[in-house]
């Protein structure tokens, strides 16, 4: 894979998602674009680079989403590391399944899409869990509701990640040659 | 086809294996050990995004821009509402100024109180550039393109639309960008409330304290012999907060309901009046500087 390609797109990527992508927003629940953009290395790069490709994204994601801490006032910083381990876990899970579906048609990519951020979600809220114990740090769905009704919300978000990317897979594709990702299936011996 | 490098397969998996135990590392450090240089190391990677988050937001705000609640009215009926709601947070805050001389006045027997602010504010007009919601809308923070280099300090208030707050800057804001924590996420906030369509002096106003919900809204418990009806404005009352910034309207009364726990007392479900994370610029404000201050 080209890997400056790709972080070119993912920050475009980025760029979209914290102040585009508000425009599709239906109520409180708004669509993702990089995790369709890593979903779609998953399907056809090869493992260890889909697996870097997802590491390198969720970082990317986590410096860019800042956090509010409520010790000696409100205090910004950077929580670094849940979203990335959750892009590498969801790029674990888009990877078995990859052989099972059409890598290049749209709805394959939403589906997996969908799974993939389920995925992220699942490690990202037991990482909140889990610093929910510390002083000043509250998850984000405190004070008073619940981690289920947040994974109803990022469910939600999954949903319409998903229909993103069924809409962006032709474009995507297009993008395969420049990537570097065009040929035969990573898992096929032509691969090399 | 192009290739990335290739690493020895045992090398490459100890730097595997070292990035995801780093990263889970990071993810589980208290926080108060993240405060500081996370944030520097945030801002560096968010540094040259923010000219294209500008326009991507731009472009955002164009295809689908803040519902206006005015929007149906005449242009005159519009500026001259306007210009009323404006008068009235400048003369709520008058009161508030009013009372407060008046108590230092009785308490202190002082003359001339000095250095009151208020009567000059200062202000610094910002555009979002970059919304982070992570849960819904109720904790999350927006990115203004304006910093320490423009002169923004922490606490500084976010207004929209003249007089509606929208968020307060956190701490730390960067050389040219701040974090606003939306007035979604702040909680504790004190409010006075007033009736909309006649005038309550503000020391009669029933007053309470803000508790943020997940869903983005307060609560706020009064006696049963609070008058307070579905429709009035809550407006900061909060001594915390800049004097130039009270009296501003932050949210409208939704519900009024009777607690099963305590019969003798009332809660208020207050909705805020703009949704922050719609907003597409703000006004910065503060107390103005003293005459010779740093």
């Amino acid at each position: 894979m080209r890997w400056g390609v790709f972080i070119v797109m993912l920050l475009v990527g980025i760029v979209l998602d914290t102040s585009f992508m508000q425009v599709f927003a239906v109520g409180t629940v708004w669509p993702a674009i990089v995790p369709a953009l890593v979903t779609f290395v998953a399907l056809h790069a090869t493992r260890p680079t889909a697996l870097w490709a997802a590491f390198l994204a969720g970082l990317l994601v986590d410096c860019t989403s800042p956090s509010i801490a409520f010790l000696d006032g409100v205090r910004p910083y950077q929580l670094i590391g849940p979203t990335a381990l959750g892009f590498v876990l969801g790029a674990q899970l888009v990877l078995p399944l990859r052989s099972m579906v059409v890598r290049r048609n749209p709805l394959a990519l939403g589906v997996l899409t969908i799974l993939f951020v389920l995925a992220t979600m699942v490690v990202t809220t037991a990482i909140y869990s889990a610093r929910g114990w510390y002083a000043g740090t509250l998850p984000p769905w405190m004070p008073t509701g619940t981690a289920v009704r947040y994974m109803g919300t990022e469910a939600l978000g999954a949903m319409s990640s998903g229909a993103i990317a069924v809409l962006i897979a032709i474009p995507l594709n297009r993008t395969l040659v420049i990537l570097g990702l065009a040929g035969s299936a990573p898992w096929s011996p032509r691969r090399g | 086809m192009a290739r990335g490098p290739t690493f020895h397969p045992r090398a490459s998996r100890r730097l595997w294996w070292g990035s995801l135990l780093t990263a889970l590392l990071l993810s589980l450090l208290p926080t108060r050990w993240l405060l500081g240089w996370t944030n520097e190391i945030g801002g560096l990677v968010r540094f040259p995004l923010v000219p294209f988050q500008h326009v991507a937001e731009g472009l955002r705000t164009w295809l689908r821009p803040m519902p206006d609640p005015r929007g149906s009215m005449p242009t005159e009926i519009r500026a001259l509402d306007e210009q009323l709601e404006r008068a009235r947070t400048y003369y709520r805050r008058l009161e508030l100024e009013r009372d407060d001389l008046q108590q230092r006045i009785a308490l202190l027997e002082r003359t001339k109180p000095k250095g009151v602010a208020g009567e000059h504010s200062r202000v610094i007009y910002a555009t979002i550039v970059a919304t982070h919601a992570p849960s819904g809308r109720s904790v999350g923070s927006l990115l203004a393109n304006v910093g320490e280099r423009q002169a923004v300090v922490a606490g500084m208030v976010a207004a929209w639309d003249g007089d509606i707050v929208v968020g307060r800057v956190v701490d730390a804001p960067g050389r040219l960008s701040s974090l606003i924590a939306p007035v979604t996420a702040l909680s504790g906030v004190e409010v006075r409330l007033f009736p909309v369509g006649r005038e309550l002096d503000a020391a009669l106003a029933p007053g309470g304290v803000l508790k943020a919900m997940p869903d983005g809204s307060w609560t706020t418990d009064l006696t049963q012999s609070s008058e307070v009806a579905e429709g009035w404005i809550a407006r900061v009352a909060d001594e915390r907060w800049p004097l130039a910034s009270r009296m501003m309207r932050i949210g409208v009364v939704e519900r009024v309901n009777a607690r099963d726990d305590a019969p003798l007392v009332k809660r208020l479900t207050i909705r805020p009046l703009v949704d922050p994370f719609r907003v597409p610029h703000v006004v910065l404000v503060d107390d103005a500087l003293e005459e010779g201050a740093p």
